[in-house]
């Protein structure tokens, strides 16, 4: 392993490496709570500035597709259908809030940034929208 | 300004073009970088190779050049790509990343590169998200922390040993000629 040499050569490396597995073993339980603890939700919440602008029950039988305008002139298409809600475009320049895909559960929320349009799903339990944005 | 002899005034000016130098590859490295599609759909992964240049400045000259070169790089490449919310995620997470930086050289010297290219890498995101949750004001971004740390591990890793397969490989006459 003569490329290696010169990498790991004393305590302090050591312990470095230590702290980085030690990062890396927290952020991989952290990702695996996160997907255990993610139940399918029932309602999905649409933010924008960091206001709550809608929230849309996710019934099988929902089937919906809107324009969304951002206050800078952009715009997202949001759908939803079969119990699920994403953005299908956008004209943002990465476009990842679209790559994203449709989601259902509590896991992770969909964002498109440039946009500041947050979608997340929440239990159908929490009531007020207070309570969701400090949560 | 006060009166310079002929010497510091040479210096000055082989100083300034370089940090001009440094910022352009800087610049290049992350335009090219930019036009690569997203690996995971997920913002603020990526591999960030400009930080690359950074690290290769830390190690060689002062860090008020390599600040200098890494300001003059994230406004100009917003300004090229036109968005004036994406100079804010970058701002945030090019200051912590360069403070993080900065301040684990000083403690552990040139040597630990890669190391200091993870924690870099880390402190990136972390600025990122801390953005994020202050723009949507959603602290639910924060879920997006995990799958960012272990990105930035792995991105770090990678950059941290370019600079140090560059460091070993290139003479110091070429890399910082002062």
């Amino acid at each position: 392993m003569k490329f290696l040499k010169g990498l790991l050569y004393d305590k302090k490396a050591l312990w470095l490496t230590f702290a980085v597995l030690a990062v890396f073993f927290a952020a991989a339980a952290a990702i695996w709570i996160q997907v255990r603890s993610s139940s399918e939700g029932k309602t999905a919440a649409i933010y924008q500035d960091g206001r709550l602008l809608r929230r849309i029950p996710l019934t099988d039988g929902t089937n919906e597709s809107f324009k969304l305008k951002s206050s800078g002139g952009g715009y997202n298409t949001i759908r939803i259908s079969d119990g699920k809600i994403g953005i299908t475009a956008a004209d943002c320049p990465d476009m990842l809030c679209v790559k994203m895909g449709m989601i259902s559960s509590t896991g992770c929320p969909i964002s498109c940034l440039p946009h500041k349009l947050v979608i997340q799903i929440e239990d159908a339990k929490e009531e007020s929208p207070i309570d969701a944005t400090t949560r | 300004m006060p009166p310079q002899d002929n010497h510091t005034q040479k210096t000055n000016v082989k100083k300034m073009t370089l940090l001009a130098l440094y910022t352009t590859i800087a610049l290049t490295i992350f335009t090219l970088e930019s036009l690569l599609p997203p690996l995971v759909p997920l913002p603020g992964i990526k591999l960030g190779l400009s930080n690359i240049v950074t690290l290769w400045l830390l190690m060689h000259t002062r860090a008020r050049d390599a600040l200098l070169v890494l300001t003059a790089r994230i406004f100009l490449s917003s300004f090229f790509a036109g968005q004036m919310v994406s100079l804010m995620y970058s701002l945030a997470g090019g200051f912590f990343c360069f403070a993080a930086m900065t301040l684990l050289f000083r403690i552990l010297g040139n040597r630990y590169v890669v190391f200091i290219s993870i924690f870099g890498a880390l402190f990136h995101n972390l600025g990122q998200i801390a953005v994020a949750v202050a723009i949507t004001q959603l602290p639910s971004m924060l879920a997006y922390l995990p799958a960012l740390a272990i990105s930035g591990i792995a991105t770090g890793t990678f950059t941290g040993l370019c600079a140090f397969y560059l460091k070993r490989h290139m003479p110091p006459r070429i890399a910082w000629p002062l």
